[in-house]
């Protein structure tokens, strides 16, 4: 009897560990304590789960993307005018990919485009599936930040990459996840600011299409962990 | 004197410019083929699996990928030069 329950107790353990180790780090997430301000903790507070569930879908299903530290919060974006707390949901992803001669060839305002098509609409989505954020009084925006390799970044030195920085309010969003607004309108409407390492390039002007990327590409042979389910 | 000289490196700047900006060929096949930059080899790593079974990926793998193929800290924009806390 002593000796199924310590084999029952062996294996719990064995679970424990292993989903321990498949699980995404929350420091992904900023800690509630890091606000420096009331409304953003409660909105840390309020939706926590949301942004764990939003950390877990980009880990086991998009691993070729990484979530720097302290990447996902209730963020006040820098260049909206102060002293208003305007709080927005942010999400800042690292893109990896493999060198490119066609990606490498465009110019940097159709790599920004290229990859706002790709990834801009596809995260908006994935941050937005508890749809009560949507609505949410206290939130005025979302933004997205991707970065990616400049293509003329070298093996072996330190790598340079290019930044785009999101912005879009509320109401534009609703309309974009509702279906009344289009991806192409969506890009019309946010604010988008490139960075080409840490030289900011301006507002940049997105010209985005439907991408479907994300719906059919996967690492080959990449199994998700048991019990996790990508759509 | 109207020789070629004056139109030479106008030529030449020209053809830079065509060969740092995509054709619209370019343009239309990463609209057209948006796999093409990511493929399979996303990650350099080497299966593990044995020989027969069929090869599983695992999120620990890509991990491992990516520390060996990190090549330092990036140069890039710092988050507090965009979003404050």
């Amino acid at each position: 009897m002593s000796a199924r329950l310590l084999t029952a107790a062996l294996a719990l353990s064995l679970m424990i560990v292993g989903s321990a180790l498949a699980a995404p780090s929350e420091d992904r997430i900023l800690p509630v304590d890091q606000y420096t301000s009331q409304k953003a903790r409660t909105l840390a507070q309020k939706y926590a789960p949301a942004l764990r569930a939003l950390n877990a879908g980009i880990y086991h299903c998009l691993p070729w993307l990484d979530v720097p530290k302290q990447s996902i919060g209730f963020f006040r974006p820098k260049h909206l005018a102060q002293p208003q707390d305007y709080r927005y949901l942010s999400l800042r992803i690292y893109i990896e990919q493999e060198t490119s001669p066609q990606f490498a060839a465009l110019g940097l305002k159709e790599r920004a485009s290229a990859m706002f098509s790709r990834y801009v609409g596809a995260m908006l989505r994935r941050m937005t599936e508890r749809a009560e954020l949507v609505t949410e009084p206290l939130l005025d925006g979302f933004s997205v930040i991707l970065g990616w390799v400049k293509p003329t970044s070298q093996p072996g030195e330190r790598p340079v990459h290019e930044t785009i920085a999101v912005f879009a309010d509320r109401p534009t969003i609703a309309d974009y996840i509702a279906g009344r607004a289009s991806i192409r309108d969506l890009a019309g409407r946010a604010v988008v600011l490139g960075y080409d390492g840490e030289t900011p390039l301006g507002r940049l002007k997105i010209q985005a299409w439907e991408d479907n990327f994300l719906k059919t590409f996967q690492i080959a042979n990449y199994k998700p962990e048991p019990g996790v389910t990508c759509r | 004197m109207r020789g070629t000289g004056g139109r030479l490196p106008l030529a030449g700047a020209a053809l830079l410019l065509m060969a740092g900006c995509a054709t619209s060929e370019e343009w239309t096949t990463w609209k057209e083929n948006p796999a093409h930059f990511a493929s399979g080899d996303h990650f350099k790593f080497s299966m593990k699996n044995a020989p027969g079974s069929s090869p599983r990926v695992s999120r620990e793998d890509l991990e491992a990928a990516r520390a060996q193929n990190w090549w330092g800290r990036p140069i890039t924009v710092r988050q507090e030069e965009l979003l404050e806390r």
